[in-house]
């Protein structure tokens, strides 16, 4: 079950890039070009390290924290 | 450098378990790629009928008459997508159409000296393309996407557990050694050879089949659910432009095509104009052209109702992220090079087949060489089925595209349909009659050598009726490509032949009692 880690993954990957796109202090367009070309690169990544983690609440922790930024600006799009 | 035997481990199991989850889709995908990377020679080769007139007396590409002949066809509701094609070299113009409002979808093909429509009598090319990446399979692309990422994955646990002994592994190959080793070596020197050719198809592979995901979460957690805000930042800041249901009065497609050409600063007509926003204010004109050896991207936009240039690849500079998509898709796509780069391509990618099957070689004689859980057996039965099986279908579609009369009724459906119960029938018979994967293979590879081998003999029994002519319209731009295509499936035969003769026969006695007796030693764990 171990492996189930990995499915956070491509969430991580996808948070993290959306967050680079929205905040990085960059030009519009370079922004995006390295949020969305981050995702697959940082997916992999994760791929790899996540079961390489001391414990799934660990992996899992460090998938939140990666998504976190994609998340805060998922929540504003939302409400604001 | 060398990791901790945990680290080890567990990118050693990740390695086995992702590639042997992907290996028959990979396997699939990289198989196809080869007739996806020649996808326009084989649409040369499968038909006959474009080969019929004499090109030296065709008219000028008139693009104003092929968009007339799909507006009359199709009859495209204001603000459609609508495509038109036509070669120089070729009387034969290709229409298409992608009509939101009336959910019509059409394709067309036609003699553009005629005007007559040409029905379609095969899809080989178009089938074996979306092969490539499952588009007939409900969310096929996505899980292309999905597969490219596991492809990606094993790639990299792979080197990451090869670091210590990486240069050994480029040139150990131990042929005499039995399978467990034999394939092992080969697995590992095909796949260090191909790995640059591996990262840059699986990641751009990646890119495309799941742009359409990776662009909505986007659109959602960095962009407030504006799409039309990516548009703009993609396009280096023109607006987007999005139809507006309002009809207007757009500049002739000769025009159009004129001052594209123009603006890319070329000596030929484009290839093709697509037109998105068909007859309303705000359509959209990509005019794209051909691009010869390592030529740049010169595809132009303009603007249909002013005819305005509003963005051109030669003049313009590259949006960032684009252009490195550029550069990756041009990668993916062998949009450079010409036809020399699609056979070092499609050698590569074959090469990547035999990492896949030689991967699951070594899973199999390192977890389980007696083959006594059921999963391995199915697993093996299934790598021969699917794999050697595909190998002999594709030669017998071809081989249907050949033989099959021409005025036969849904010729193309009959094709498509050959090929699939040929495959699933290859790939059902493992399971029934077993005498080895050796044995398996090389009755395969066999039967598909002589299918690849009798299209060649076809096509010359056809063509010597007039086989004076073959050699000079061969040296014509279109006939060429039929050509090339006729010799990959000469290599194609001459490939499965090496893969049965390099299968030694396995005495059905010695294979039938280890695939059912029970194991003599416990099986061997990773």
């Amino acid at each position: 079950m171990k492996w189930v880690v990995s499915l956070g993954a491509p969430l991580a990957a996808l948070g993290f890039g959306a967050g680079v796109a929205r905040y990085a202090p960059l030009d519009g367009a370079v922004a995006l070009a390295w949020g969305q070309h981050l995702v697959v690169p940082l997916w992999v990544t994760l791929m790899c390290v996540l079961p390489l983690q001391k414990s799934a609440r660990r992996a899992w922790l460090l998938c939140f924290g990666l998504a976190a930024p994609g998340l805060v600006g998922l929540a504003q799009g939302v409400i604001g | 450098m060398k990791f901790s035997p945990r680290t080890f481990r567990a990118e050693w199991e990740l390695h086995a378990w992702s590639g042997v989850i992907a290996s028959w889709f990979l396997f699939v995908m990289f198989f196809c790629g080869v007739f996806a990377l020649f996808h326009e020679e084989l649409h040369a080769w499968q038909d006959p009928r474009s080969r019929d007139a004499p090109t030296a007396e065709l008219p000028p590409v008139d693009f104003d008459e092929l968009l007339a002949w799909v507006k009359a066809h199709g009859q495209p509701s204001v603000g459609a997508l609508v495509g038109v094609y036509a070669e120089a070299e070729s009387h034969m113009a290709y229409g298409w159409m992608s009509d939101e409002k009336t959910g019509a979808e059409e394709n067309w093909a036609w003699n553009r000296v005629t005007g007559e429509p040409v029905p379609e009598i095969t899809r080989v090319a178009d089938e074996l393309y979306y092969l490539h990446f499952f588009h007939r399979v409900p969310g096929g692309l996505e899980f292309s996407g999905v597969l490219g990422v596991l492809l990606l994955v094993a790639t990299v646990t792979g080197v990451v557990i090869h670091l210590k002994d990486l240069k050994r592994q480029f040139w150990q190959f131990r042929s005499e050694m039995r399978a467990r080793y034999s394939g092992s070596d080969a697995h590992k020197v095909l796949g260090i050879f191909g790995l640059p050719f591996v990262i840059v198809l699986g990641w751009s592979g990646v890119l495309l089949c799941l742009s359409t995901i990776v662009g909505g979460a986007f659109t959602w957690a960095a962009y407030d659910g504006q799409p039309e805000k990516i548009e703009e930042l993609r396009s280096g800041g023109l607006p987007a432009r999005f139809p507006s249901g309002r009809p207007a009065v757009g500049v002739a497609a000769n025009e159009l095509a004129a001052r594209a050409q123009r603006a890319a600063g070329s000596s030929e007509a484009p290839r093709s104009l697509n037109v998105s926003g068909f007859g309303d204010e705000i359509a959209t004109v990509y005019a794209n052209f051909e691009r010869h050896g390592f030529e740049p991207d010169r595809s132009v936009v303009l603007d249909g109702r002013t005819g305005a240039v509003l963005r051109s690849a030669v003049h313009d500079a590259p949006v960032a992220g684009a252009a490195f998509e550029r550069v990756m898709f041009d990668l993916h796509f062998a949009h450079f090079g010409g036809v020399f780069v699609k056979f070092v391509y499609s050698a590569l990618a074959l090469a990547f087949c035999a990492v896949v099957v030689t991967g699951n070689v070594i899973w199999l004689e390192r977890r389980d060489r007696e083959r006594a859980r059921l999963g391995n057996r199915v697993l093996e039965r299934l790598i021969v089925g699917v794999c050697a099986g595909l190998c002999l279908a594709t030669g017998v579609y071809f081989l249907a595209n050949r033989l099959l009369p021409l005025d036969l009724g849904a010729r193309g459906d009959v094709e498509f349909g050959l090929f699939l119960a040929v495959w699933a029938i290859a790939a059902l018979i493992p399971f029934f009659v077993w005498r080895g994967a050796r044995n398996a293979t090389r009755g395969y590879a066999w039967a598909g050598a002589a299918a690849y081998l009798l299209v060649i003999v076809v096509d010359f029994a056809i063509e010597s009726v007039h086989l004076g002519s073959f050699f000079t319209r061969a040296l014509s731009a279109h006939e060429g490509e039929a050509l090339v295509f006729e010799l990959v499936i000469a290599l194609l035969g001459l490939g499965a032949a090496a893969v049965a003769l390099a299968q030694r026969p396995t005495s059905s006695s010695a294979t039938s009692s280890s695939a059912s007796s029970p194991p003599s030693t416990p099986p061997v764990s990773a």
